[in-house]
């Protein structure tokens, strides 16, 4: 197995293991990785042509696979064309779409290709397959087929420089890129989240991307379709709960806009129009605007911090620590942003204890902990069937009692304030089921029991529990308001999924037809995307790019680190890794996870260490451009590349029971130093922005937790 | 036999060919729950103290004998992002926790797992020694997921309503009662009156608003009710309220943690 990973943490893979090949990439180079395999996988024809043909689903599932990508379809390139750098539509070409279906909840997109058989422009509903490397005229339009972007993108830098970029020898690179063509469907690459980087989006794209270049999507042994549930929290096979009558009509980004500043362009702002019509050339914002992204917590907490775009005037942070989670917000500035009640006049924490958020709340809703709260889970990609997991309420609450015989929680709450405010979907008559009954909702299991219900009778419902599983675990004995809150009939079914924390399908249920999982779904990998052709930098108007290219990371303004700072003063990158003993903000309250590890490391590669006279077990200094110290123990080991410092995330807590907390009419609960043990990773500031603005991704949002600048000393 | 200074592993193994075996290895009977044990401190099973035993389970026979005093209840781990199943074993009552592990129905902790149709006396089969039928699918957790009963466990629980009684982030606070939480919340006003902050506060009745734009001169931001930031939610099964909670209040922010 190859492993690329600048650090290779938890010991969950050493480099001396058996059939393991370690490369010790730098960080934030999963990109330009992807791309250098690319170009050999596109120099080589070793990308699965006739897949990349294909121009629908219907005609790809025809062929044996199990999604297409967009590889065949038109992107004009003609600057005589008002629409020129977007992916040609039916009317462009001189086309005509279908009669739309009146009954079809969503429109269907037309796309163009170039007919492979007949040589002429269609729709690409029309063809079966198209020319991926078409360059040509369609209506008088200049075009060319999606796929010569990307190719264009990874010819853009040679072998050797990809090498170079990512501390990876040029035969490395095309080794892995020839193995993961050498097995048909059955190679797949995937990652998580935003990836951590300021240059995380290139990564996420390029996981897609190589699975498309081989047709892996969807198909067994291949990338195959994950957290695959049944219809539980939504409209399911029981209840409506997410159909809510009288629920405000409001869309993000169309009437509405989330205040992390995300899935918007920023000259379709009010703010960008208003500010040009009172004179301004050129406007810029005070916060970047990010088009083709999903909603950011970690912007939505700044923005909230600058009152930009708008005020947050009451914040309520649940189960949650985006303080501490967001690398580089942890600082003192920040810090006196959230004691400052003109900035966030109302802050209620919802949580078991007080967080890095919940010091700073003026309110603390008592909640229920992970034992005796509900919620039905999507499962995480770990087994290729279907099934969720469902958590209740297996001991009492230790919340004090509420009216109704409720116990204080997060649900609790949200039913209380509902019933002040009179809101939709809250109260009396708030959920339908499918019969068009209504029933009240006015605690979590008025809520997760229907979810559970839901789950209970997707495809073929379960049956009753039975009579020994219920004295097994006491299910006679649990709250009447349980019993209430589904019917009679399902009652005993429900039950059945309770007493199994959940309903899994067996694994074979995920074979589907010709080699494909049977849960899959129309899937197009797009690799050319209009959204983030038609965006561009809100600072520097430079248009983005359509495909995946080859990004270093950058500041706001698309600038690069080493336009504002030296490399050679901060030749460091940070590597930071959930640990085994802690969970990004949570576990440094437990004694056990202490006693394991009572505090992170500062990790080193043997060879750097060496060179700046630096020995396992000494205090070290790491500076980053903005000013920001840490200090703690360096662990010199194997397993870290050059150029890099390792470091678990979740430590250095300031709060979470390392602070004083004085209660009235008790005594002062001390603080405990050993649960602030630690170093927090601290990221700098984007010197391109005026306010208090940590590195993030110019397009993706993610925070920089990866990568960076720092300078390495001896304390 | 010198018990004191067996090491774990020869214990177990002695224990499963003396007979009837604690199951999973968690309730080992009379052992308290330590954060680290040394083999020599291992101490021999004792009654009287420590967690009791759920079941022991016939190694030969695979005939299961339940401790009806003891039940182990499956449900879903919030250790960290990776939503596996758990184990909890509780008093009857449901009143005290014992221990934490994995769930043998849940395929994010066993491989195979437990068919849903399995009798939940084969999961106690499953996770024993028992011939032709243990160890089979024994359902684990990850050292998280154990943690959260420790981390959670700890005595500076929050159970009551808090409201701040110093300066934000001083750490100072009073008890207040559930009911007056809720009326000051939604009612604001000078909340901090009494600790001498004269602000005027908007609570969620005043800008529960869901028709007047927050800004007249930018009305794509939406309306007041939008100025409700929600942070806070996962793949936790739990998120789904708060987000009918924000969306039903008139605002788009909820956030979930996906971008840290």
């Amino acid at each position: 197995m190859d492993v690329f990973d600048p650090v290779l943490g938890n010991g969950c893979c050493t480099p001396g293991a058996k059939g393991i090949t370690w490369h010790p990439i730098k960080t934030a180079t999963n990109g330009q990785l992807a791309l250098g395999m690319t170009r050999w996988i596109i120099e080589n024809k070793a990308y699965n042509a006739d897949y990349l043909g294909f121009t629908n689903y219907k005609a790809a599932v025809a062929g044996g696979f199990a999604s297409y990508t967009g590889a065949t379809f038109l992107v004009i390139d003609d600057e005589s064309s008002a629409n020129n750098g977007k992916l040609m539509t039916a009317a462009d070409a001189g086309l005509t779409e279908p009669e739309a279906d009146p009954a079809a909840k969503t429109k269907p997109t037309y796309y163009v290709v170039m007919d492979a058989e007949k040589n002429e422009a269609a729709l690409n509903t029309d063809a079966e397959r198209g020319l991926i490397d078409f360059e040509g005229e369609v209506n008088g339009i200049k075009v060319r087929s999606a796929f010569l972007y990307l190719k264009d993108s990874a010819f853009s830098n040679t072998m050797d420089e990809y090498a170079e970029i990512c501390g990876v020898p040029r035969e490395t690179i095309e080794d892995v890129a020839r193995e993961f063509t050498s097995h048909g469907v059955k190679a797949a690459t995937t990652g998580l989240g935003s990836t951590a980087a300021s240059n995380g989006v290139s990564s996420m794209a390029a996981y897609t991307f190589l699975n498309a270049l081989i047709g892996s999507n969807q198909m067994l042994g291949g990338m195959v379709a994950r957290r695959i549930g049944a219809a539980t929290t939504a409209d399911g096979k029981r209840y409506k709960l997410s159909t809510i009558a009288g629920k405000p009509a409001l869309t993000d980004a169309k009437n509405c806009q989330n205040i992390g500043r995300t899935k918007r362009i920023w000259k379709k702002t009010d703010e960008y129009k208003n500010r040009v019509a009172a004179g301004e050339t050129d406007p810029k914002p005070l916060l970047p605007w990010f088009s083709h992204t999903g909603v950011s917590d970690n912007q939505a907490l700044i923005s909230a911090l600058c009152k930009y775009p708008y005020q947050a005037k009451i914040v309520m942070s649940w189960m949650t620590n985006t303080l501490q989670a967001t690398s580089g917000l942890l600082r003192d500035s920040v810090l006196e942003r959230m004691k400052d009640t003109s900035i966030i006049p109302l802050h209620i924490a919802c949580d078991v204890v007080i967080g890095e958020h919940a010091q700073y709340a003026d309110y603390i809703v008592p909640d229920t902990n992970p034992f005796e709260s509900f919620g039905v889970v999507t499962n995480e990609g770990f087994f290729k069937s279907k099934g969720n997991s469902v958590r209740w309420p297996a001991k009492t609450p230790e919340t004090i009692e509420i009216s109704g015989g409720r116990h204080a929680s997060f649900e609790a709450f949200c039913c209380d304030v509902a019933k002040v405010c009179d809101m939709p979907g809250f109260g009396d008559n708030a959920v339908t089921d499918v019969d068009g009954k209504t029933w009240p909702l006015n605690d979590a299991c008025d809520f997760f029991l229907k979810a559970v219900a839901n789950l209970a009778y997707d495809a073929e419902p379960v049956v009753d529990v039975a009579s020994e599983d219920l004295k097994l675990q006491a299910l006679d004995n649990l709250p009447e308001a349980w019993k209430n809150a589904v019917s009679e009939e399902e009652w005993p079914k429900v039950l059945n999924v309770l007493s199994r924390g959940g309903r899994f399908w067996p694994m074979e249920d995920c074979i589907g037809k010709n080699g494909a999982i049977k849960y899959a779904t129309d899937n197009l990998t797009h690799f050319y995307s209009n959204r983030k052709a038609t965006d561009a930098n809100p600072y520097t108007g430079e248009k983005l790019s359509g495909t995946l290219t080859n990004d270093p990371e950058r500041f706001a303004d698309n600038s690069t680190l080493e336009d504002h700072y030296s490399r050679e003063e901060y030749p460091f990158r940070s590597t930071n890794y959930k640990p085994r003993f802690r969970s990004i903000s949570f576990l440094a309250n437990s004694p056990i996870m202490r006693d394991l590890c009572d505090h992170n490391y500062l990790e080193l590669n043997r060879d750097d260490a060496k060179a700046l006279g630096i020995k396992d077990g000494d205090t070290i200094k790491i500076t980053n451009p903005s000013g920001d110290v840490m200090e703690g123990e360096a662990m010199v080991r194997g397993g870290i590349a050059e150029g890099t410092f390792g470091v678990a995330y979740g430590y250095g807590h300031r709060a979470y029971g390392a602070q004083d907390v004085a209660i009235e009419g008790e005594e002062t609960r001390k603080g405990d130093p050993a649960i602030g043990s630690g170093i927090h990773l601290q990221t700098m500031l984007d010197p391109t922005i005026s306010e208090i603005y940590p590195l993030a991704d110019p397009e993706g949002t993610s925070p920089g937790r990866s990568g960076g600048m720092y300078k390495i000393e001896k304390a | 036999m010198e018990s004191t200074k067996m090491s774990r592993r020869i214990f177990l193994a002695a224990m499963g060919a003396a007979g009837a075996l604690s199951v999973a290895g968690v309730g080992i009977s009379g052992q308290s729950h330590k954060a680290l044990a040394a083999d020599a401190d291992f101490a021999a099973p004792a009654t009287g103290h420590g967690q009791p035993l759920e079941a022991s389970v016939d190694p030969k026979t695979g005939d299961v004998n339940i401790n009806e005093d003891v039940i182990v209840r499956y449900s879903a781990c919030l250790g960290c992002y990776s939503s596996c199943g758990n184990r909890l074993k509780l008093s009857r009552d449901g009143g005290t926790l014992y221990s934490v592990g994995g769930n043998p129905y849940n395929p994010s902790c066993a491989n195979p797992y437990l068919p849903f149709e399995a009798p939940l006396e084969d999961a106690y089969r499953s996770m024993s020694y028992a011939n032709g039928y243990g160890n089979s699918t024994r359902g684990t957790s990850c050292g998280r997921g154990q943690a959260t009963q420790d981390g959670y466990g700890q005595p500076d629980r929050i159970t009551m309503p808090l409201k701040r009684a110093g300066a934000r982030g001083e750490g100072k606070w009073k008890p207040i009662s559930w009911d007056q939480l809720i009326k000051e919340v939604t009612e604001g006003g000078k909340l901090f009156a009494d600790i001498g902050e004269d602000q005027e506060i908007e609570g969620f009745l005043s800008i529960h608003d869901t028709e007047t734009p927050l800004n007249p001169d930018e009305p794509t931001l939406g309306p007041k009710s939008n100025q409700f930031v929600l942070l806070g939610g996962r793949g936790d099964g739990r998120t789904t309220f708060g987000g009918r909670f924000a969306n039903c209040f008139g605002s788009v922010n909820q956030f979930g943690h996906a971008s840290t």
